[in-house]
């Protein structure tokens, strides 16, 4: 409950930043959707139809209080409700991150308990040397060189473009791969790295030392005991990774021209629409502190020790 | 190297790849980055009769953009631009940061909560959809970028300074010069701020390669420093029509950029692991 209460709190912050930020930077949004040389009555009018006409703290408040009940005011450009707007694009971002995720985890957790279990052989030297090198690969290096290996070269998948599902499983599919593989890969060195470094501090717990007693095989031990007590820090690195994307993966997006909520901003941005950029950025951060509060949440589910709002028993 | 575990060749080897190889890499390339413009040709004049020549073509050694200008020329203006960014953003931030986060730290109560409430709103934003929106209304600018750069990770530095004062609040040699009767102010730059600078300084290691990403990927969206300037990611952005044919155009500022980023990882990863970096962490 002491939980909820933080959680309207920071958003209620968030919220008044947002605002703050897109409104008191200098700039007239009517004369940039209206082009330079319109006439004032135009300005006028589009400014009262807006309601910008209203004092700062008057639209905020209509904003926020519209914002509760789900509404997120009208785009400037296509007199479209944000909201509808940017649930129309919630989906295509949620399938590549969510894809993206799985694909890492997929990767990254067999990878880990190899280099636990191999120590110092070619294996763990090959998996530390490629986490490291692909946490510090730029999106757009590993996007580039994705479409020239499979789109130009290859000519396996398409190097652009977003299949909706509705027009065949097949096409969706092959036209997600390149964009979830890029978001993928850039997770993969990550949650390799903290899974391993946890897992080795598992092993020296008693508890895994008394499962070697009581002569149980590696793999079990591996898998069941310390791949279980080593989970904290992955399950955070993840939520906080998925808060992040869900905010929008902005460079895949733009670079794959996948419409979702990343590309939304900036062409929000580009065409200075105020309603929807202020609406994305309000979701995006709800999405990124919802999420932490979930990890929270999970963290006692994975460890009975640690209790919310409290430190871990000893 | 006197320490009772006396190293083996082959960690030592490790550390030495560790820690020298990518200072070597960042000095040398910050050199090219400063005296490169004087010996490098003209990085603004076009010759569109030679453009999307590949790399080591005549005159040109890593060949020419789609506008026939020279690709190493704009990659080391490029490359002045990330480093200008990275550190000056990393400062502003240690500067800014570390002072919110010290007052807090050493004041507790009220301040306190104001400050971090504050830091807290900042950092439930993802960071660069909020570099995003400061950079969109603040117009395209080098200057914005480092603006927009320093607020959205300002509470990183914040929050480990303040938590560096807490625990060095606590230590014996404070409370005894509190005792004494120093003042806060000898406290706070005597004892308080030079210890807060080891771990700060650690993290501004990690932060510049962040900074310089998130540059990267402002300017790659257009909201950077405007062409004709140019800047990794916008040259990144500009090479994406020719990435069949031609990608050398993009390739080669993004190999620039996965190598400074590259070698920042690895200087922070050997600091952190209590592994002395060559000519650093004395």
């Amino acid at each position: 409950m002491q939980r909820v209460v933080q959680l309207v709190v920071v958003l209620g912050g968030v919220s008044l930043l947002t605002f703050l930020i897109l409104n008191l930077l200098p700039g007239d949004p009517g004369l940039a959707v209206l082009g330079d040389n319109a006439p004032p009555e135009a300005l006028e009018a589009f400014r009262s139809q807006h309601g910008l006409d209203r004092a700062l703290h008057v639209r905020y408040f209509d904003w926020v209080s519209g914002a509760v009940t789900g509404d997120l005011g009208t785009s400037f450009r296509t007199d479209q409700p944000v909201l509808e707007t940017i649930l129309d694009r919630v989906p295509v971002s949620l399938q590549i991150v969510v894809f993206a995720q799985i694909l890492a985890l997929l990767i990254s957790v067999p990878a880990a308990i190899a280099c636990v279990w191999k120590p110092r052989s070619w294996l763990e030297r090959t998996i530390n040397t490629s986490a490291f090198a692909t946490i510090s690969v730029p999106n757009f290096l590993a996007a580039y060189v994705l479409i020239l290996i499979f789109a130009v070269h290859l000519g396996w998948l398409p190097a652009t473009g977003f299949s909706r599902l509705s027009n065949g499983v097949v096409e969706n599919l092959r036209s997600i791969a390149l964009p979830t593989v890029t978001l993928a890969l850039s997770q993969f060195g990550i949650y390799t790295r903290v899974l391993r470094s946890d897992m080795v501090d598992t092993l020296e717990q008693d508890y895994v030392t008394t499962a070697y007693g009581k002569g149980l095989t590696n793999r079990r031990i591996l898998v069941r005991h310390v791949l279980r007590g080593s989970l904290l820090s992955l399950v955070t690195v993840v939520g906080v990774n998925m808060g992040v994307l869900l905010g929008g993966a902005v460079i895949t997006e733009t670079i794959f021209a996948i419409p979702g909520i990343g590309r939304l901003m900036i062409e929000g941005i580009a065409q200075r629409d105020l309603m929807v950029v202020q609406g994305v950025v309000l979701l995006a951060a709800t999405a990124y502190v919802v999420l932490n509060l979930i990890v929270d949440v999970l963290y006692t589910a994975l460890d009975p020790r640690i209790e919310l709002g409290g430190q871990r028993r000893a | 190297m006197l320490d009772s575990t006396v190293p083996s060749i082959r960690s030592r080897a490790r550390r030495l790849v560790g820690a020298r190889i990518p200072v070597v890499v960042l000095a040398v390339l910050t050199a090219a980055a400063m005296v490169g413009p004087l010996f490098a040709p003209d990085s603004g004049s076009q010759d569109l009769r030679n453009a999307r020549a590949g790399p080591l073509s005549p005159g040109h050694l890593l060949g020419t953009d789609g506008y026939g200008r020279d690709m190493l020329a704009r990659t080391l203006e490029g490359a002045r631009i990330s480093i200008f960014v990275g550190v000056a953003s990393v400062a502003l931030c240690l500067l800014i940061g570390g002072t919110l986060g010290i007052t807090a730290g050493y004041w507790k109560g009220r301040i306190d909560a104001g400050i971090m409430r504050v830091m807290d709103m900042v950092l439930a934003f993802p960071t660069l959809i909020l570099a995003l929106a400061i950079a969109a209304f603040l117009g395209p600018s080098l200057r914005n970028v480092v603006v927009a750069i320093s607020f959205s990770t300002l509470p990183h530095y914040a929050r480990l300074a303040r938590a560096t004062t807490m625990s060095i609040t606590q230590r014996d040699f404070v409370s005894s010069s509190a005792l004494l009767g120093a003042p806060h102010r000898h406290i706070l730059w005597r004892h308080i701020a030079p210890n807060t600078v080891s771990p700060l300084l650690t993290y501004a290691l990690l932060a510049i390669g962040m900074a310089i990403i998130v540059e990267a990927s402002l300017s790659f969206l257009g909201l950077g420093v405007q062409p004709p300037t140019p800047s990794w990611g916008s040259m990144i952005a500009e090479g994406r029509p020719h990435l069949q044919g031609a990608p050398h155009v993009a390739l080669v500022p993004g190999a620039f950029l996965f190598m400074v980023i590259l070698s920042l990882n690895l200087l922070a990863d050997s600091l952190r692991s209590g592994a002395p970096a060559a000519g650093l962490g004395r």
